[in-house]
C-alpha cells in the first residue's frame, strides 16, 4: 500500500503520542503496538523506527534506561518532559494539516 | 503449551550474527538482538518446531535489503550525538553558583598577587610551572588508574570509545596556557622576559580570570566528567565490563 508513505512523515509524532499514552516501552514492542492499533495497516519497519528512537533520545525528547530480560538487555523508551511539550506541539500542527488537507483537497465539506 | 524461548547460546549467535553484518559496538548490538530475539519467540508462538536459523533468516528478510546498514550508521551518528550533548549537560551541571563563585573568588587572589608581585612575569611562571607539574601528574599517573576500563573479549563499546577520546582532548586543551604567553605577548626572548601589558590592572585582571577559568575548567573536563561519563558506562553495561 502506498500509504505507507503518508506516514513516514509522521513517525516522530506517533512514537512520542504512543510512549505518552502507554508510559514506557521496547522498540519492538512499539511496532507491535502500531501494527495492532492500525490493524495492519501501517507497520513500522525496524529500519525507521530505531534511527527515529535514537533521533529522538539524543533530541532529549525520550530517555532510556535498561533491564535485564531473561538472559538479554532490554532497553526500555519513556517519553521526557521537553517530550511531552513537543507532542502537544506536534498534534497541534498535525490536526491543522488534517483541516488544510480537506478544505485543500474537498472544498465541499467546508459548505456542507 | 510450552513457550519456546531462547537460550543464553542462542542469544550469544545473535550478537554474532550482528558483528557478522557490520555492527561492531555492543552499545548498538544490544537493542537490535532485543527485537531479533522477540521476532524469533514470536515465530515460535506460531510453530515451535521452526529451527532457530531458519526463524532468524525470515525475521532478518523483514528488515529488507538494506538489512542492519541503515539502523548501523544512524544510531552510531546520533549515539555520538548523544554522548556530546550528555558532556555539555555536565560541564552545565559542574558550573554551578558555588563554582562560579570560587572563580571569583580564585580570580580575584590571583590579581591581588600579580598586583603585590615585584615581578609579574616569574609570578605568571611559577604558577603555570606549579600547573603543568600538576596536570602532568594527574593525567600520566592518576588519571589512567581512575578511568580506564577494560571489557569483556571482543567486545566494543561506542560510548567507551567516545569516553577515551575524551582524553587525547584533556592533553590538547591542558597544554594551551602555553598559548597565554602568546596572547599576553610574553615573549622568551634572549632569556629576557618582556611583559608590554604589565602595568596595567585590567590586563593583570583579565590574566587572573583566564587563568582561573582555565584552571577549573580543567578540573571539570578531567576529573567531574569523566567520573559522570564512566559512571553511566558501568550502569548501562556493567555485564561486559570486567575493571
Amino acid at each position: 500500500m502506498g500509504s505507507n508513505q503518508l506516514y513516514k512523515g509522521s513517525l516522530a509524532t506517533i512514537i512520542l503520542k504512543l510512549l505518552e499514552e502507554k508510559g514506557r516501552m521496547y522498540g519492538y514492542q512499539i511496532t507491535q503496538e502500531v501494527k495492532a492499533i492500525s490493524a495492519g495497516e501501517f507497520v513500522i519497519t525496524e529500519g525507521a523506527l530505531y534511527p527515529m528512537l535514537h533521533k529522538l533520545e539524543a533530541d532529549g525528547m525520550l530517555t532510556v534506561e535498561t533491564e535485564m530480560i531473561g538472559n538479554r538487555m532490554r532497553k526500555y523508551y519513556s517519553i521526557t518532559h521537553d517530550g511531552k511539550k513537543e507532542v502537544v506541539d506536534r498534534m497541534a500542527e498535525m490536526e491543522a494539516f488534517i483541516r488544510h488537507m480537506q478544505t485543500l483537497l474537498n472544498p465541499n465539506i467546508e459548505l456542507a | 503449551m510450552n513457550e519456546r524461548k531462547l537460550t543464553e547460546e542462542e542469544i550469544n549467535d545473535l550478537f554474532t550474527f550482528c558483528e557478522l553484518h557490520g555492527v561492531y559496538y555492543y552499545d548498538v548490538q544490544v537493542e537490535l538482538v532485543d527485537h531479533l530475539a522477540c521476532a524469533i519467540e514470536e515465530k515460535w508462538e506460531d510453530n515451535s518446531f521452526l529451527s532457530f536459523k531458519d526463524a532468524l533468516s525470515s525475521v532478518f528478510r523483514g528488515f529488507g535489503i538494506y538489512g542492519f546498514s541503515k539502523i548501523k550508521q544512524v544510531k552510531e551518528k546520533e549515539l555520538k550525538r548523544k554522548y556530546f550533548i550528555l558532556r555539555n549537560q555536565y560541564i552545565r551541571e559542574f558550573f554551578q553558583l558555588p563554582k562560579i563563585i570560587l572563580t571569583i573568588v580564585i580570580t580575584l587572589i590571583l590579581f591581588l598577587l600579580f598586583r603585590l608581585s615585584a615581578d609579574k612575569v616569574i609570578t605568571y611562571l611559577i604558577l603555570t610551572g606549579i600547573y603543568f607539574v600538576v596536570l602532568s601528574a594527574y593525567l600520566f599517573v592518576f588519571y589512567p588508574k581512575r578511568y580506564n576500563m577494560r571489557l569483556k573479549e571482543k567486545k566494543k563499546l561506542l560510548m567507551l570509545d567516545y569516553f577515551n577520546s575524551m582524553k587525547g582532548n584533556i592533553y590538547v586543551y591542558g597544554m594551551l596556557p602555553l598559548n597565554l604567553f602568546t596572547i599576553f605577548g610574553i615573549s622568551i626572548t634572549r632569556f629576557k622576559f618582556q611583559m608590554p601589558f604589565s602595568g596595567s590592572a585590567i590586563s593583570d585582571l583579565v590574566l587572573a580570570f583566564l587563568m582561573t577559568l582555565f584552571g577549573i575548567s580543567m578540573v571539570a573536563m578531567a576529573t567531574y566528567i569523566p567520573a559522570r561519563i564512566k559512571n553511566d558506562i558501568i550502569r548501562q553495561y556493567s555485564q561486559i565490563i570486567l575493571s
